[in-house]
C-alpha cells in the first residue's frame, strides 16, 4: 500500500518536470538568440514507466528531454539584428496554444495523482484501524 | 498470522483486503502513467479467484484452511477502446472512478473486519473492557 504512494509521487515529479519545460517554452517563445546563438527550440519531455525491483509497476519518470523537430517559422524582417543575409528571421518553433493545451493536461494529471495519493493514505489509515481495539 | 484471520471467514476477509490493496496499486500506476506514450492500463480482477477459494473453504473440513491456495494477484493489461496519438490508452475519468470504487470496497471490508474483531474481543473478554 505504501508503494502506491511512491508510484503516484513519481508522477508528481514527472509532471512537475513537464510543467517546468512548458514554462521554459512559453518564456522563450520569442527568443531568437539562445545560449548557442541560435533561435530557441521547443523542449519536450518523454515519459516512460518505471519497473520496480520485482518487475512490477513502479510509476513513471522522465526518460529524456528532447528538442521538438517541428519546423521553425521564418519571417521576413531584414531590420532585425538576428536576421540572416537574405533578411529572413528564424523564430522559435513554440506555439503558445499547444503549450497551453499541454499545461492543462499536465495540471489535470498532477491533480489526478494527488487524488490517488489521498485515497492511498485513506486506505492505509483504514488498514491501521484494523488493529485498534 | 494475525489470529483474527486464522479462521475460514477471516481468510476470505484477508483475501479481499489483499486483493483490494493490490488493485489500488495497479490503478495508482495507471494514473501515474496517464501521459506515458504507448502505455496501456491494467486491472486486477480477483473476485472470481476469491469466490472459488471461499467455496472451497466452506465445502471442505477444518484442514481446508491450511491447504487453501493463496490469491495470485497478477495484474492484467487491458486492451483500450480508444488510443491517443502517442499510443497511450488511459482514460482518466474511468481510472479516477474505479480508484474511488476500489477504495470504498476496501473501507467496507476493513470496517466489517474491524467489527468482527470487536465481536471476537468482546467474546474473549466476556464483555469486560
Amino acid at each position: 500500500m505504501l508503494r502506491s504512494l511512491r508510484i503516484n509521487g513519481s508522477a508528481l515529479t514527472a509532471e512537475r518536470a513537464r510543467l517546468d519545460t512548458i514554462s521554459e517554452n512559453i518564456a522563450n517563445a520569442e527568443t531568437t538568440r539562445g545560449v548557442d546563438g541560435k533561435p530557441y527550440r521547443r523542449k519536450e519531455v518523454v515519459f516512460e514507466m518505471i519497473q520496480d525491483e520485482a518487475g512490477g509497476a513502479g510509476g513513471v519518470r522522465v526518460a529524456e528531454v528532447i528538442e521538438s523537430k517541428q519546423p521553425a517559422p521564418r519571417v521576413y524582417e531584414p531590420g532585425h539584428p538576428d536576421a540572416d543575409a537574405q533578411g529572413y528571421l528564424e523564430l522559435p518553433n513554440v506555439n503558445i496554444v499547444d503549450e497551453m493545451v499541454d499545461l492543462t493536461a499536465a495540471s489535470r494529471a498532477y491533480e489526478a495523482n494527488i487524488a490517488a495519493i489521498n485515497t492511498g493514505k485513506q486506505l492505509f489509515a483504514r488498514a491501521l484501524d484494523l488493529g485498534r481495539g | 498470522m494475525d489470529p483474527l484471520f486464522q479462521t475460514k471467514t477471516g481468510a476470505v476477509v484477508r483475501g479481499a483486503l489483499d486483493g483490494l490493496a493490490a488493485r489500488h496499486r495497479v490503478y495508482a500506476n495507471n494514473i501515474a502513467n496517464l501521459e506515458t506514450p504507448g502505455f496501456q492500463p491494467s486491472d486486477l480482477p480477483f473476485e472470481e479467484q476469491l469466490r472459488a477459494i471461499r467455496d472451497e473453504l466452506s465445502g471442505g473440513g477444518p484442514q481446508a484452511l491450511s491447504s487453501a491456495p493463496p490469491l495470485s494477484l497478477e495484474p492484467q493489461v487491458e486492451k483500450s477502446a480508444t488510443l491517443r496519438p502517442d499510443g497511450n490508452g488511459v482514460d482518466i475519468d474511468r481510472e479516477v472512478v474505479r480508484l474511488a470504487e476500489n477504495s470504498m470496497g476496501y473501507e467496507a471490508v476493513a470496517q466489517a473486519a474491524r467489527m468482527r474483531g470487536e465481536i471476537l474481543r468482546t467474546a474473549l473478554t466476556e464483555g469486560k473492557k
